[in-house]
């Protein structure tokens, strides 16, 4: 009898030890699990459509990228294509290619380097006043038509915004948040380059009651940002890409 | 006397809650894969008390034994890159299921003998 109770004793001890040690691990990665389920619910709160709209942003930078691969690899091939033709004309006459050329650069279809300015065309980007119209704060396709329509009456001899080449048949256009120039979205800040004579350009762009005065002075009921022209001793636009309103090149 | 491991049980996880005792987030898969192989040991004493040949030296060096050699088998498996813990999961696993089916039958039959002998 001593003997079994003194077993049995022993059997308490360690059980009732070992219980103790279980629970307490038990309480401790319950704990732990309470912790790693309490970030995992705070981190999804703002994830799924930020993440969903992330992939998709970055799918269509990858889709971007593959194109402006393809443009590139086409533009070459052009290129090519050109220097080839270039050859056929040198065998036929001079004036001709040299009329060639110069009708390439009138179409605008050849990139040009010469002096000419550039600057900055952007939307306000202070508080708007709760009571003024959003609109007189942000860059409108009518905006871009009248800077373009200035620099060409200054003498401009190519004109590009964002790298937009604007040709005999570019329209520019808005598309809500964007504008469409050759077809392209492009959207704010809109950086102007124009090729032709710096200082009758900026006399033109800065004149009283110049088109910079009525697109960013409050009396004149408009808010833009427009960084002053700056002259620039060379300046390349790019040649125009697309075709001509469904006239192939 | 039943009771008294189930009290030290509620002991233990009174413990582990008003101590601010947390262990690194990163081991707690150990933790986890140690508290299995601790459950199995823990239903094993159950059930060699009830068979009767309960031995408490083997039951703790056992616990002790098992809960550490499963959490260092995990180790090993993380730091090889091979998943040993699916292993100790399994083994203590089936053992775990074993052991609680060993206490069942023990209990049904005990419960049993009044029947057989009336």
């Amino acid at each position: 009898m001593p003997f079994k109770t003194d077993k049995r004793m022993r059997l308490t001890v360690s059980l009732t030890m070992i219980s103790v040690i279980l629970g307490l691990m038990l309480s401790m990665q319950y704990k732990n699990m309470r912790v790693t389920a309490d970030a995992q619910a705070k981190l999804p709160q703002t994830d799924p459509k930020a993440q969903y709209t992330a992939e998709q942003l970055d799918r269509i930078k990858d889709e971007n990228k593959g194109l402006e691969e393809d443009i590139e690899k086409l533009n070459k091939q052009l290129h090519g294509l050109e220097k080839q033709a270039g050859d056929v004309d040198k065998n036929l006459a001079p004036e001709i290619r040299d009329d060639l050329t110069k009708y390439k650069i009138m179409a605008g279809l050849l990139a040009v380097k010469g002096p000419g300015i550039t600057f900055t065309v952007d939307d306000n980007k202070k508080d708007i006043p709760a009571d003024k119209d959003v609109l007189l704060y942000i860059t409108h396709d009518s905006d871009l038509r009248m800077i373009v329509n200035e620099l060409l009456i200054a003498g401009a001899e190519a004109v590009s915004i964002n790298g937009q080449r604007i040709t005999t048949t570019t329209g520019i256009v808005c598309i809500g948040t964007m504008v469409k120039v050759n077809n392209q979205r492009i959207t704010t800040p809109f950086v102007f380059n124009a090729i032709g004579d710096p200082k009758n350009m900026i006399n033109a762009l800065e004149t009283r009651g110049g088109v910079i005065e009525v697109l960013t002075r409050p009396e004149n009921g408009r808010y833009l940002t427009i960084t002053p022209p700056k002259q620039s001793p060379s300046i390349t636009i790019p040649g125009y890409a697309g075709d001509f309103n469904g006239l192939k090149k | 006397m039943i009771w008294i491991p189930v009290i030290g049980l509620v002991l233990g996880v009174l413990l582990g809650f008003s101590f601010n005792l947390y262990i690194p987030l990163q081991y707690s898969s150990y933790l986890s894969i140690a508290i299995l192989a601790a459950l199995d040991t823990v239903f094993g004493g159950i059930r060699a008390s009830l068979e009767k040949h309960f031995d408490s030296s083997v039951f703790i060096s056992g616990f002790f034994f098992n809960t550490l050699l499963a959490a260092l088998l995990a180790f090993i498996g993380v730091q090889l890159g091979v998943d040993l813990y699916l292993a100790a999961v399994f083994a203590f696993g089936v053992r775990l299921f074993n052991n609680l089916a060993s206490i069942r039958r023990l209990i049904v039959n005990r419960s049993r003998p009044h029947e057989k002998n009336s």
